[in-house]
């Protein structure tokens, strides 16, 4: 039986926004299964070399067992983003992020 | 005014997460699940299907709303009928807000579709209002009348009384699209084959590929109610083909 994620699905999605916002790419990528990383190429690109100065969650969603958060990142540009999160070994992880 | 709006074009507040239907279908079949809940896969099925009405009560108000504007060369009947619907989808909506918090939920907790305001844009009132009224408010019918059944098993009277006050009127609106169909298609069988042909289009869609079903409430995610359909108006004939193309869907 797995054991149940250290943290709240809430504190997984805090914990990449702020990633993101301090630009610390490593932490980010560590956050996301291999595939997203990949896919959006362009959007982790633009997050990850943009400089933004806060984020706020505006929305958290369920879709089965699996939640999607609603973050805008403020910056020179202001970028929202659709954070989709499920459980991977144990631990919850971004396994798509979308622009909207 | 702008006539004709698009779901992009709809107000929302900042923590409702608009998310295609397709997408959300896509996500649940990734984790096991059937494109919509059911009382037997998923934990949160009441919350879910709570928030999926509430959010069509929304845009139902929304799109009765639109067709009072959208219209023009209509009946001035027409048109009290849409407002008076608007206010029927306005009270609904308040219900249904209150019957999530009566099952600890809240809007915004599931994303939004938008797939019952997309089928609201067809530019011909026949057809929108045989889609709308005849086609969606006869899916309300279906969910409505199961949702009751499944509160009577769960011995809870303020979803049955609620949802069952609620069905009451969609029955009306169905009446009246079926009358407004018949009256705006007067002398012009082609238009009138195309209103129904959209509502068929409507029926097909709300399928969601074979989730409507003529079984029993607590174990289909969308139970076909022939009672309700017949106090609504609908022939047998209309019923059967309904649950022919159910079945149909199923298949596929």
């Amino acid at each position: 039986m797995t054991a149940p994620p250290t943290l709240s699905v809430e504190q997984a999605a805090e914990a990449h926004a702020q990633h993101i916002v301090l630009g610390d790419s490593a932490a980010m990528h560590q956050d996301c299964i291999a595939q997203v990383r990949q896919e959006p190429l362009e959007l982790y690109v633009q997050l990850g070399t943009t400089t933004f100065a806060r984020y706020a969650v505006l929305g958290h969603a369920r879709i089965g067992v699996q939640h999607v958060f609603k973050i805008r990142y403020f910056g020179v540009t202001t970028v929202t983003v659709h954070h989709r999160f499920g459980t991977v070994e144990g631990q919850w992880r971004v396994l798509e992020s979308e622009r909207v | 005014m702008q006539k004709f709006l698009q779901k992009d074009q709809l107000a929302r507040e900042e923590h409702i997460l608009y998310i295609p239907g397709a997408k959300i279908f896509e996500i649940r079949a990734e984790q096991g699940l059937p494109p919509m809940a059911l009382p037997t896969t998923d934990a949160d099925f009441l919350q879910s299907r709570m928030h999926s009405i509430c959010v069509g009560e929304i845009e139902a108000m929304e799109g009765a709303g639109r067709t009072v504007c959208d219209f023009e060369d209509v009946p001035w009947e027409f048109t009290l009928d849409m407002a008076r619907q608007v206010w029927d989808e306005s009270r609904h909506t308040e219900i249904y807000e209150r019957l999530l918090r009566h099952v600890q939920s809240t809007l915004g907790e599931y994303p939004e579709s938008r797939m019952l305001w997309e089928c609201a844009c067809v530019e011909d009132p026949a057809a929108r209002v045989a889609g709308v009224n005849r086609g969606l408010e006869g899916l309300a019918c279906d969910v409505f009348a199961q949702l009751v059944q499944l509160a009577q098993k769960l011995g809870d009277p303020i979803i049955e009384r609620a949802v069952d006050m609620v069905l009451a009127d969609e029955i009306t609106h169905v009446r009246m699209g079926s009358t407004w169909m018949r009256k705006l298609t007067e002398d012009d069988p082609a238009r009138r084959q195309m209103a129904l042909d959209f509502q068929h289009h409507i029926d097909e869609l709300f399928n969601f590929g074979g989730a409507r079903q003529d079984g029993p409430a607590d174990q289909v995610s969308i139970s076909i109610s022939r009672e309700a359909r017949k106090m609504a108006g609908f022939t047998d004939e209309e019923i059967d083909r309904l649950v022919k193309a159910a079945s149909a869907s199923a298949a596929y």
